[in-house]
């Protein structure tokens, strides 16, 4: 697990460490196991709905990425910080078997409330750099003091 | 459906078939509930690379069809004590399974009425793809 992260330590524009993953076919049946999500746009490559709609492959579902940011945004907070409020939007399809690349960067902090508090903007990017699942995140963080 | 009563069936009968047919949702539904993820059932290019035609179905999916073949027959007051079958040959999603049962012995015993089968799955060209034997107590008339 990685080190605790102290609010004293945390500037604005500090990056977060990127996550990189690729779905296989198994996980995103493994995910429609877990989720509920049962769409055959996930794991049928016949699904006649992507032919329909021009779509090339099984696209990987959006709260699979939302968890993948998620890993992100709590490996962020540690153990001893807490995320009060975090969130994305689906704005691209990505696809399976193609890298998804999670990021994150620190826009504010502040203390407040005897909090410390930091707002984090949060995405999933693709090979193009494309973001397709932007996000933003606010965490509590420990103080060293 | 009407209950079936001991009197009424007799050794060499043939019970109601039932058809399937599994779509790969349902394979993947299969795979989620029983926890078998392997990738021939849902993976067409892991399953090619195994040196598989395609993808197939889950056998014990297909237990579960013969399954629901006895215990629809046995009825409400019918019970199915004993029920194996072998996986002796490979089905597809989107192809029909022909689920076939046919009674081979009815005798009574300590009260009871008990009736063996042999059952299977069966492919649309006659294959027999998941043989086995089943053992059904059903209510009598008297």
């Amino acid at each position: 697990m990685a080190e605790q992260t102290y609010y004293e330590d945390v500037k604005e524009g500090q990056e977060l460490p990127e996550i990189k993953i690729a779905p296989d076919k198994q996980q995103l049946v493994k995910f429609a196991a877990g989720s509920g999500d049962f769409n055959p746009l996930h794991f049928d490559e016949k699904f006649p709905m992507l032919k329909a709609m021009g779509i090339p492959d099984n696209i990987t579902h959006g709260r699979f990425k939302y968890a993948q940011v998620g890993r992100a945004v709590f490996a962020f907070a540690g153990y001893k910080g807490r995320v009060k409020r975090f969130g994305v939007s689906y704005r691209g399809m990505d696809f399976i078997n193609q890298t998804i690349t999670v990021k994150g960067v620190v826009t504010a902090k502040r203390q407040e409330g005897g909090e410390n508090i930091v707002e984090l903007d949060v995405w999933t990017e693709n090979d193009e750099g494309k973001k397709t699942t932007p996000g933003t995140a606010v965490v509590a963080l420990p103080s060293r003091g | 459906m009407g209950q079936v009563y001991f009197e009424d069936v007799n050794t060499g009968d043939e019970i109601p078939q039932l058809r399937k047919n599994c779509s790969t949702q349902q394979l993947v539904l299969w795979a989620a509930g029983s926890g078998d993820f392997y990738q021939i059932h849902y993976d067409k290019d892991f399953a090619q690379s195994t040196g598989l035609k395609g993808l197939i179905v889950h056998g014990a999916l297909k237990n579960a069809f013969l399954g629901q073949l006895l215990h629809d027959w046995a009825g409400e007051a019918g019970s199915l004590r004993k029920f194996g079958c072998a996986y002796r040959g490979m089905d597809e999603p989107d192809q029909d399974i022909i689920c076939r049962g046919v009674i081979t012995k009815k005798y009574s015993e300590g009260g009871e009425h008990f009736i063996e089968l042999d059952v299977w799955t069966e492919k649309p060209d006659g294959t027999k793809t998941s043989p086995g034997t089943a053992l059904v107590t059903l209510p009598g008339r008297g």
